[in-house]
């Protein structure tokens, strides 16, 4: 994330994708579409709408690149239009759901239907009772959870993508984290 | 330590323990500064409890890193880069020739607005409106006259929305056939509105354009006019919409003086800005208007969704002392009102 080669290396394809080359740009596409699609399945909790975001999060990187500035990680501004773009669907399909509730109308499945296929089978059942926390908690709180967990994004980064001040950001990932554990002891039951 | 406190409230009672809370976290995650470090290990010396949370912390970080990574098709970025293509094509030959009406043949958004509507990947219904709220910002805009084929959202499949569309060709709303709203049984129908158009990645004078252009006219929560070099009040074709641009305290205001109009059909746009000290340059480009309809028939509702951004979009954090930028695009017929 904050490696400057690679920093330096996005630059590079910006740069060249706003000179007009747009196959520059098709190498951001390739180097973060993955990384970016993970992260948005775990938030949506949907494989199908995921991809849709992340399109849409490209094209739209694309026509507002010019107003990249660099100053922050090319991968952080990208996530973060991908974010609002993800949290408009949620909030559409939230809708009539009680916020403070945690969203269990969504189930998410392993990526090639199974969890760990090589692990054991007790690592395999904590996959599955993870999963099935992950689906119950809130968006508010999975999304925060997936930049900080598995992202591994420091707080500037989350801060900034989430739209919320640093303070902020820790309160919520810690009850965020709080949630979690109560979500797995239920789960476990 | 395990309860659910609310970020934002700050009142006196809460205060330590919300400190305690991102002192905890902050140390959890190596974001403090050597000095509250030391803190927090003495907290930690007396308090196994703690310790055990934080060791509870590490084991659900570390199954979260662990889980499967999901992984698209390898087509996905060849997708992308034939939509990009498109964009730049006609970045280069220039946008269509403006016209004056809305006609699904012939027409034209003139300079941004063409480029804006490359981008068009959805076409909406009222009162479902349940496109997929991809843009930058949008603008809706209605169409009175043109009639469609009725289209449900499940028929527009991802490949269908990924064509650019410069001009609406399709619609899920129901077929305009005896251009009297509310002569049709079904909702959208019965508050005249016919088609719904969003265009993406218009930027707030693309959107002023826009309007302007279709001579939507435009009139401000408190029932008056906007005028000005950029939101000129032109009606047309019978259709009205009501844009409200207020920060948030007035937004409110505005919904409930709505409330209690005969409405169509109200769409909230909400352009996050300013929050916290987070803020970046570049992250202005990125800022998303969001998008829902709503309906709303009583103080009720209204008060529901307004309880519902402030949720959303933490507008409470902004009234700590935030800027922020809230839309309302509500669009009428003359019928209704």
């Amino acid at each position: 994330m904050n490696n400057p080669r690679a920093k330096h290396e996005d630059r590079e394809w910006i740069c060249r994708t706003i000179d007009g080359d747009t196959e520059s740009f098709g190498f951001l596409v390739q180097k973060y579409q993955d990384r970016l699609y993970n992260g948005m399945v775990q938030i949506l909790r949907n494989e199908s709408e995921a991809e849709d975001v992340v399109q849409d999060a490209f094209v739209l990187a694309f026509s507002k690149l010019d107003s990249f500035q660099g100053k922050s990680a090319f991968f952080t501004w990208l996530y973060r239009i991908a974010y609002n773009v993800a949290i408009t669907r949620l909030r559409r399909r939230k809708r009539g759901v009680s916020l403070d509730g945690d969203e269990a109308k969504v189930r998410l499945d392993f990526p090639d239907g199974a969890p760990l296929p090589n692990h054991s089978i007790e690592r395999q059942e904590e996959a599955i009772q993870l999963y099935e926390a992950l689906d119950r908690l809130s968006s508010e709180h999975r999304s925060i959870l997936v930049l900080r967990e598995m992202e591994e994004l420091d707080y500037d980064a989350i801060a900034e993508i989430l739209e919320l001040p640093v303070g902020t950001v820790r309160s919520r990932l810690h009850r965020a984290r709080i949630r979690l554990r109560e979500l797995l002891e239920k789960v476990m039951e | 330590m395990t309860g659910n406190l609310n970020e934002d409230e700050f009142d006196e009672g809460n205060v330590e323990r919300l400190n305690v809370e991102r002192l905890l976290t902050a140390y959890f995650d190596n974001e403090l500064e050597p000095a509250e470090r030391a803190e927090v290990e003495m907290m930690l010396s007396g308090n196994p409890d703690l310790r055990g949370l934080l060791d509870q912390w590490q084991k659900s970080g570390e199954s979260l890193r662990q889980l499967p990574a999901y992984r698209l098709g390898a087509d996905f970025s060849t997708v992308v880069q034939a939509k990009i293509d498109a964009i730049t094509a006609v970045k280069q030959h220039g946008p269509p020739v403006s016209v004056s009406g809305w006609d699904s043949q012939r027409v034209g958004f003139g300079g941004i607005v063409a480029l804006a509507a490359l981008l068009l990947l959805t076409l909406f219904v009222f009162p479902s409106l349940v496109g997929d709220g991809l843009n930058q910002q949008t603008v809706a805009v209605v169409n009175k006259e043109t009639v469609r084929e009725p289209k449900t959202p499940s028929e527009s499949s991802p490949k269908e929305r990924a064509k650019p569309i410069i001009a609406p060709r399709n619609s899920s709303l129901p077929r305009n056939s005896g251009r009297v709203p509310g002569a049709l049984p079904t909702r959208t129908r019965a508050r005249g509105v016919e088609q719904v158009v969003l265009i993406q990645n218009a930027t707030l004078a693309d959107l002023e354009a826009t309007l302007h252009q279709h001579e939507i006219r435009i009139i401000t929560s408190q029932g008056e006019m906007l005028d000005g070099a950029h939101f000129a009040p032109l009606a047309k074709q019978g259709m009205e919409a009501i844009h409200v641009v207020s920060p948030k305290t007035r937004m409110q205001d505005a919904l409930h003086e709505i409330a209690g109009r005969e409405f169509v059909s109200v769409t909230t746009f909400t352009i996050p800005r300013q929050r916290g000290s987070a803020k970046s340059p570049e992250a202005e480009g990125a800022l998303a208007l969001q998008l829902e309809p709503v309906d709303f028939r009583n103080a009720a509702e209204v008060n529901r969704e307004i309880e519902d951004l402030n949720q959303w979009f933490d507008l409470d954090v902004e009234d700590k002392g935030g800027d922020s930028m809230e839309w309302l695009l509500v669009i009428n017929s003359p019928e209704q009102r």
